[in-house]
């Protein structure tokens, strides 16, 4: 019998939709929640994204855990800090007791430890290759040692200078087999030699500091202790220009990004950025320490710098801002001599008078390790949303509050004042004086005493 | 002289790279010297630190090679000496080193000024990526820094003499020779012994270290209990011994005990919060035990959480429960009655407040107020139609009239008002709880009323008229004077409102005078009913808007608003000046008239644009604390910040890949990636390589001395470096 097919007399519409649009793939993936981005349909996006922001920066202090570990294991105060140019997680560091050692980063631990020299270790530097860096020490001796990928520090130096007197410095060129070294003069080595292939002087004090341009190799900048910053052309026999600045300068960094532009440590509490085609003025004064400012780093990135304070307290400012962006102090951590920035600008690490070496975050809320896709995105959107709305009082305020130790705290307000009745005092001498009489010197200009060319 | 004594130290350093030319100058440097301290008396030397090296012209050259441009034409051209031809004088070596310094200046700038676009172009990106950048894997050649080799005489002599020494190490070996002597002396037996020892000695220790270790780790709950039972009873032991040998101690340890389960106490555990009594909690459905369990444990924590009450309460508030338990005893009676009433009066006072909301006008007609009166009266009559009543009274004149009270309602409110005593008079014979109950509505008719009062004058007509349905039933309650006056008393008590209250009062003393009042304003509102109801015959309530506003003058009083709010809003300033110096201060001090200041003009006031609009300043306080005061440094006007603000940039409000565009992070590296410095070579040409090559490999003070004079020696050195790129 064949089948009666009843006549279809009426049609059913039925809401029908493509299950991918709604279905998720996997178990463990999200629910799709369609979204519609017109903009009538959201009246309330940018309150929205008010409140977003100010939840990040909640967060963002929340999750602010910059300190990662202490590096223990010296038995005196850290003389030097050094970083490998080929090497991320291997660190070498040396104290006051002579002795040279070499951290890993990634375990947290020493790997290897020599005693290079008789006394203090004033200055390390890794050599270009990265297997191999130098010493310099209370001894008078120049040591280059070797050490192994595994972070095997030869107990034996390959090679040891024997010097007339101390040197403070050291420091090795960007691309080519030499180094200088600073004390007395400012030497240059070039290759193997015995003898200094070039010695520079300018002026009768003794230098302290001395970093090559890492761009401009041929440019070293040196600090002396009368005050003064030099830079000299090791292609020549003489030095470019001298600075001379009211107090001493402890250290100075390249901006590894702007090849003329380096940033001073100085002893009157400021960090002061120069052009080196005009000394005459800086062109940025970063305040915020309470005390001498001892090391300055900057970081790969060229956009950020680190600098390590006698008063117990590590500062990240960025290049082009006034003041700090963020302050990092332990309980324990003592005067921070020595700063230095990953080259993976992500860690940072200080070496305090107490013995230790400290690693930090760079960013001290930021997550490590490899992040989800959607995690990131959801990072980028939060650090968006908090540049947009950055100047808004409430968002502004939490982002910049600290705890610090009653210390800076004290002394950074009576600084405050100190500076605002300077201030005053000069305000009040020009208005009861002939116009003219009292210039309008800016900031950036009055610790320059003289530039001599 | 000073200047030949600087010579003189630069000549030793050369002596040292065994430049031949340069003794000859020497020894006649010492010579010089010799014959100039003939005399006795010793040349002053100017003292420096340090290796100086003498000034070559080797440098000049090679700067001014580099950057010919640089040296100016002025500073080589002959002065013109009028016939004579004499050589320029040579420049002294301060003068020398200041102009090689000018030239390395001038190079160093020229460089470095390369970068400027670089730099701007890096500063202007809005974002960076660092990720792109190679790192260390450039080859170096296989560098292994040689040893010490001997070159002078000296040196070699030093050399073989040490090399003799036992002490010194030689690279092929691990020990000194004078090292393995020492470890030759010592006896094998000896050494294997105390070697024994040892070892022996640290197995034990680590022995015993892994154990306590692996103690600790255990995590078995039992084992933790069982321990926590041996202690126990180990303790409970000591105890026992302790009553015996020592009594005092026993009596601190139970002392200590005590206060230990006292902490215990007062932490409050016993509350029921935790797992395990949850977990029995849920058990206890199934359990008598255990619910009685929790149940004491419950009551225990209630007992310890409970709060002992002090004897805090006064007099007065005694004396006034006391009074309130009476009323209510009193009012128990007539529960219903109450309540209905109470209901009318709450739907009064809602009507009154939103009369008051409404800028009084709802005030005026008068004819609301009326009908709920009305039905409260109804509401004494039949308790059962309560509801209904008081529905009427929300719904207003708008409900046709179903009984011949209602039907006099719609026609006119003031007929009511007769018929209201009436009614009120029937209560009195019928219902004997009725007084009560109405007194209670009177008086909380009257408080509202004396809110009123207060507010307005009592002697406006317009207030009297509204306050007329109180005086209604003020009338009507004289009667029971002397309760009600009671009851006032008891509200002053409270001190809720005591001037409104004696308004109120003094308003129901003189009945006489509110009546006529009110009879005026009745007059006059029945003969605008009359007229109304001739208007249209089904007696609708209808008034138009003029009617309703005719006489008041809103703008007037708006303005007044304003201009007061205005006031309110400004800062007030006081004159705190004193009588100056030379001024009389003392008695009889008059004030002088103000000196005007100066020639300053007032500014014109300000024409106000919206006289009928009042924008409270004050409104948005909450939120202006949330934005920021001013324009933030990039943006140059508030329009352009607010527009930067406008774009959303979440997920959910803009497309996908917007929000992917919009967000990209400033800087961008990679994990584990080393950021190398920026490189020259990467931006610009490295110029003449092949040259470079193609000169001298060995590098040193002979190969800059020949090679200085074509062309710099940086080049030389890039031949160093051979990297794989």
């Amino acid at each position: 019998m064949a089948a009666v097919r009843k006549k279809k007399n009426f049609s059913l519409k039925v809401l029908s939709r493509n299950p991918d649009d709604y279905k998720r793939e996997t178990k463990l993936d999200i629910h799709k929640a369609p979204q519609n981005p017109e903009s009538y349909l959201h009246p309330f996006a940018v309150e929205r994204e008010y409140k977003r922001a100010l939840n990040a920066t909640k967060l963002e202090r929340v999750f602010a855990k910059p300190f990662l570990c202490g590096l223990e294991g010296h038995r005196d105060s850290i003389e030097a800090l050094a970083k490998f140019p080929t090497r991320l997680s291997h660190v070498l560091s040396s104290a006051s007791d002579g002795e040279i050692r070499l951290w890993d980063l990634t375990t947290k631990k020493c790997l290897s430890h020599v005693p290079a020299h008789d006394g203090v270790v004033h200055s390390l530097c890794a050599h270009r290759s990265g297997n191999f860096f130098l010493s310099c020490g209370q001894d008078t001796n120049i040591k280059l040692w070797a050490c192994s990928e595994e972070g095997e520090i030869n107990p034996e130096p390959v090679r040891t200078i024997l010097n007339k007197y101390v040197y403070q410095s050291i420091d090795h060129h960007e691309k080519e087999d030499m180094f200088v070294a600073c004390g007395q003069s400012l030497d240059l080595w070039v290759g193997d030699r015995a003898q200094p292939y070039q010695s520079y002087k300018w002026g009768l004090d003794s230098m302290h500091f001395v970093k090559f341009n890492r761009t401009e190799t041929h440019l070293v900048a040196a600090c002396a202790d009368d005050r003064s910053i030099m830079l000299y052309d090791t292609r020549g026999g003489a030095g470019v220009s001298k600075l001379v600045m009211r107090l001493k300068s402890n250290a100075i960094s390249w901006n590894p990004m702007q090849a003329f532009v380096f940033t001073a440590a100085c002893d009157d509490y400021n960090l002061y950025t120069y052009d080196i085609r005009n000394l005459r003025m800086a062109t940025n004064k970063h305040e915020d320490h309470i005390a001498a400012v001892m090391d300055v780093d900057y970081a790969p990135t060229g956009k950020e710098f680190a600098t390590a304070g006698y008063d117990r307290a590590v500062r990240i400012f960025n290049h082009t801002d006034g003041h700090s962006r963020d302050v990092y102090h332990t309980k324990r951590m003592q005067r921070v001599n020595h700063i230095m920035w990953s080259m993976d600008n992500k860690y940072i690490l200080s070496g305090s008078d107490e013995m230790n070496v400290r690693l930090w975050k760079a960013r001290a809320s930021e997550k490590l390790g490899v992040l989800k896709p959607r995690e990131k995105t959801a990072i980028n959107t939060a650090e968006r949303l908090k540049r947009t709305f950055k100047d808004h009082p409430e968002i502004q305020r939490i982002s910049r509050h600290r705890h610090l130790p009653r210390l800076i705290y004290h002394y950074k307000q009576e600084h405050q004042d100190i500076k605002e009745s300077q201030k005053r005092k000069e305000s009040n001498r020009r208005f009861h004086s002939k116009p003219g009489a009292v210039p309008h010197v800016p900031e950036r200009k009055k610790q320059v005493v003289d530039v001599k060319e | 002289m000073a200047h030949m004594a600087d010579e003189d130290i630069g000549m030793e350093s050369f002596d040292m790279s065994d430049d031949e030319d340069k003794v000859d100058d020497a020894a006649h440097g010492k010579l010089i010297s010799s014959i100039q301290s003939l005399d006795g008396k010793k040349k002053h030397k100017k003292t420096i630190r340090g290796i100086p090296v003498a000034p070559t012209n080797l440098d000049l050259v090679v700067h001014a090679n580099r950057d010919a441009s640089k040296i100016k034409a002025e500073d080589l051209k002959l002065r013109p000496n009028l016939g004579k031809t004499e050589l320029k004088k040579p420049m002294s070596s301060g003068e020398l080193e200041a102009a090689k310094r000018q030239i390395a200046r001038d190079s160093m700038v020229k460089e470095t000024t390369k970068w400027d676009p670089v730099v701007r172009e890096m500063r202007l990106a809005p974002q960076t990526s660092y990720t792109k950048r190679e790192h260390g894997i450039a080859l170096y050649e296989t560098l292994r820094p040689k040893q010490f080799v001997p070159r002078t005489p000296l040196e070699q002599e030093l050399y073989a003499a040490l090399g003799k020494s036992e002490d010194i190490l030689k690279p092929d070996k691990e020990m000194t020779v004078a090292e393995e002597k020492a470890l030759k002396a010592m006896s094998i037996k000896e050494a294997r012994a105390r070697r024994a020892e040892l070892m022996q000695h640290h197995e034990l220790l680590s022995r015993m270290e892994l154990k306590a270790k692996r103690l600790k780790r255990i995590k078995s709950k039992r084992y933790r209990k069982i321990l926590r039972k041996e202690k126990e009873a180990v303790d409970k032991k000591e105890l026992e011994q302790l009553r015996h040998t020592d009594p005092e101690a026993f009596m601190e340890r139970m002392e200590q005990l005590e206060r230990a389960r006292m902490e215990e106490r007062l932490t409050l555990k016993h509350r029921g919060g935790g797992k395990f009594s949850r977990l029995h909690k849920a058990y206890s459905k199934f359990d008598d035990k255990t619910r009685t369990a929790v149940q004491d444990m419950l009551q225990k924590s209630k007992e310890l959480t409970k709060k002992t009450h002090g004897d805090s309460s006064s007099d007065d508030e005694e004396e006034e429960e006391e009074k309130k338990k009476k009323d209510e005893e009193s009012a128990k009676a007539n529960d219903s009655d109450e309540d209905t009433g109470v209901s009318n009066q709450r739907a009064m006072s809602v009507g009154k407040s939103v009369s008051k909301l409404a800028g009084g006008w709802l005030d005026g007609p008068t004819k609301f107020v009326y009908t709920q009166k009305e039905a409260a009266s109804q509401n004494a009559a039949s308790g059962a139609d309560e509801v209904k009543g008081h529905r009427e009274v929300v719904e207003g004149q708008g409900a046709p009239p179903s009984s011949s009270e209602d039907g006099k309602l719609g026609n006119s409110s003031q007929k009511v008002l007769p018929d209201v005593n009436g009614l009120d008079s029937e209560d009195e014979t019928g219902l004997a709880e009725k007084p009560t109950t109405e007194k209670k509505v009177v008086s909380k008719k009257k408080r509202s009323a004396a809110e009123m009062a207060g507010s307005a004058d009592s002697e406006d007509p317009l207030a009297s008229i509204s306050t007329t349905t109180e005086e209604v039933v003020v009338e009507k309650s004289l009667s029971e004077e002397p309760k009600s006056k009671k009851r006032k008393k008891n509200k002053k008590k409270k001190g809720k409102e005591g001037a409104g209250e004696e308004v109120s009062e003094g308003a129901a003393d003189k009945p006489v005078r509110e009546t006529t009042l009110q009879a005026m304003g009745d007059d006059e509102r029945e003969k605008e009913m009359e007229e109304e109801e001739e208007d249209d015959g089904e007696g609708s309530m209808k008034v138009s808007m003029e009617e309703l506003f005719q006489d008041e003058d809103f703008l007037e009083e708006f303005a007044k608003d304003k201009a007061e709010l205005e006031a309110k809003s400004r800062p007030k300033v006081e004159d705190t000046t004193l009588p100056g110096w030379g001024a009389w201060a003392g008695p009889d001090y008059k004030e002088m008239p103000k000196k005007k200041a100066g020639n300053k003009k007032r500014p014109p006031k300000k024409v106000d644009k919206q006289p009928f609009v009042w924008l409270n300043p004050s409104r948005d306080e909450g939120i202006r604390k949330l934005q920021p005061k001013k324009v933030p440094f990039p943006y140059q006007s508030v329009t352009q910040y607010e527009a930067s603000l406008r774009q959303p940039v979440s997920r959910g409000l803009v497309r996908e890949t917007a929000t992917k565009l919009l967000t990209k992070p400033a800087v961008v590296t990679k994990l584990g990636h080393i950021i190398k410095a920026i490189d020259k070579e990467d931006y610009f040409e490295k110029k003449s390589t092949i040259e470079a090559d193609d000169e001298d490999k060995n590098f040193g003070v002979a190969a800059a001395k020949e090679g200085g004079a074509k062309r710099g020696s940086a080049g030389k050195q890039n031949n160093k470096r051979r990297s794989l790129r």
